[in-house]
């Protein structure tokens, strides 16, 4: 008789616990944190008939080492971490069922940067402030995921029905992505040719890129850079350019205000595939107007209520 | 007044690029409008110096139906009043205190003075959960942030970046030269209202002692005066 809970044995670069995210706490200067991918990580939970809103683990790159004490469903999704069960390679997108003793390794990338783990019940921890959401930089008080942490699972409820993503719905992933973005509030002040080099260019993503940003290699231009502006709201997506010229694409565990000039944003359907680049992988970006953003998210959320 | 999309679930919006009491209450008049009445599909509010970013979920709403919503909204001069409270802060052995004399002339003494004779609008929450970006500060002690940000900032610190003075709700890296530290918990993630000061509230600074400091540290029923507002 294993008791319901699942062993970290090795933490591996980053993994942490998510959900949806904080919502309605922005004029606090509180993050929206949650899954990063969104996209993945309603396909794990979907798979184990969980609530789109259950926390699931969030894995970046690789090294997450686990065992499981009880026999549960699980998935997997997002991006391809090289996980083994057992030593086997396991297939994401679909259902899988572990026993107690049964190890799960996440090896090598070899597509996406991070993948979801869904486990059938959620994670059932306490919500702070509404969400079971990581910030990676602040400790609010979840759980954080390090060698040796235990979480508990929901005892094992009705069967689990075994399911599959249609190949043709599984996201690919890839080491470049074309990003469409929308002109943002201070587009107009920048001179054109420095709006046109932010789609001139493929951008390299920094090393110090993050669940709080992504820093992109190089600028934009320097010399002409508009003025900070008083701070005001920023919010995922948003893409800022600091007083090098760099731009910075923020996420969900950015700030919520911010003084440099905010040339555009990111359509919310791309900052899943974002989410997916590491360091050395490349982005480009294209601008377009906001029906047909408007026109990508009703897809995008079709999509997803699929 | 300037209504802009920003994103494809947000909207900005957008008042005089100045920093005054009489453009953040038409920010706030709008923030509280939105606030009370619960509009489906918005997420979030964002009141800041001069602008109010409202995040939507598009897939409930949509901009064209928030913008009708917006100009709805007929601004009152009516100033709304904030509560005001009172925050302790013990200015001894204060980590800047040599950068502060250096930069304004002034004594130790008198530049405390000054930090403690205003009341200051809280402007903005942002940056940290509840880092209170507030104005303004006397001329004679404004100091500008410092080139290099300091790795770590302790919680409560109290410092001035130019016009504004602020709080550090929890310890972060910071570039505020810092004047002092309350012992007040200005942020709880687990408690019932993690926030007790909001945007449009107001705070006065008084200055306590090295042992005040302590006693109100340990003391976890301290509650800041409310000397002021509703």
């Amino acid at each position: 008789m294993g008791s319901n809970q699942l062993l970290i044995k090795k933490a591996g670069l980053y993994t942490s616990i998510q959900d949806l995210g904080r919502k309605g706490l922005m004029n606090k200067g509180v993050a929206r944190s949650g899954v990063t991918d969104a996209q993945s990580a309603l396909l794990a939970n979907w798979l184990v008939g969980n609530s789109p809103d259950d926390a699931l683990l969030e894995i970046t790159y690789q090294g997450l080492h686990i065992r499981f004490e009880c026999s549960t469903a699980i998935a997997i999704s997002g991006g391809d971490l090289g996980a083994k069960l057992n030593d086997q390679s396991v297939e994401r997108n679909q259902t899988m069922i572990v026993q107690p003793g049964d190890e799960l390794r996440f090896e090598q990338r070899k597509s996406g940067f991070r993948a979801y783990l869904a486990i059938a019940g959620g994670i059932p921890q306490q919500a702070i402030m509404d969400s079971r959401s990581t910030h990676s930089m602040i400790d609010l008080g979840i759980e954080k995921i390090k060698d040796g942490t235990v979480l508990k699972l929901k005892p094992p409820g009705k069967r689990i029905e075994q399911r599959s993503v249609p190949q043709e719905l599984r996201p690919v992933f890839t080491q470049h992505f074309t990003a469409r973005i929308l002109p943002g509030p201070e587009f107009e002040l920048f001179p054109k040719a420095y709006i046109d080099q932010l789609t001139n260019q493929s951008w390299d993503i920094t090393a110090d890129s993050n669940r709080m940003g992504y820093r992109l290699k190089g600028d934009i231009g320097s010399d002409q850079l508009p003025e900070g502006i008083l701070s005001s709201g920023i919010i995922p997506g948003t893409i800022q350019v600091t007083s090098s010229g760099q731009p910075i694409i923020l996420m969900n565990d950015g700030p919520t205000t911010g003084g440099y000039a905010r040339i555009g944003n990111v359509i919310t359907p791309d900052l899943n595939y974002i989410a997916q680049l590491g360091p050395g992988d490349t982005l480009r970006f294209k601008w377009i107007d906001f029906p047909e953003a408007d026109r990508l998210n009703n897809q995008y959320h079709k999509y997803l209520t699929l | 007044m300037e209504v802009k999309r920003f994103g494809d679930q947000a909207c900005i919006i957008g008042f005089e690029e100045i920093v005054s009491t009489r453009v953040h209450h038409r920010v706030m008049s709008f923030y509280r409008y939105f606030v009370s009445y619960k509009m489906d599909g918005i997420t979030d509010l964002i009141p800041s110096y001069n602008a109010l970013t409202i995040v939507f979920d598009p897939m409930i709403t949509h901009f064209e139906k928030l913008k009708k919503e917006i100009e709805k909204v007929s601004y009152v001069e009516a100033d709304h009043v904030g509560r005001t409270f009172s925050m302790p802060v013990c200015y001894e052995n204060a980590i800047d205190q040599d950068a502060f004399c250096d930069a304004t002339g002034l004594s130790w003494h008198e530049i405390v003075d000054i930090h403690t004779s205003n009341s200051y609008h809280v402007y903005m929450v942002g940056f940290l959960p509840g880092f209170l970006y507030m104005g303004e500060v006397d001329k004679a002690i404004q100091l500008p942030r410092k080139k290099i940000p300091r790795k770590k900032v302790e919680a409560g610190s109290v410092g001035i970046a130019g016009a504004q003075t602020g709080v550090y709700p929890i310890a972060s890296p910071g570039g505020w030269n810092i004047l002092g530290r309350t012992p007040v918990s200005i942020f709880q993630p687990a408690a019932k209202n993690p926030f007790p000061i909001e945007v449009g509230d107001k705070i006065i600074f008084y200055p306590i002692s090295k042992n005040d400091f302590q006693t109100i540290s340990a003391d976890k029923g301290f509650r800041m005066e409310v000397v002021g507002g509703v």
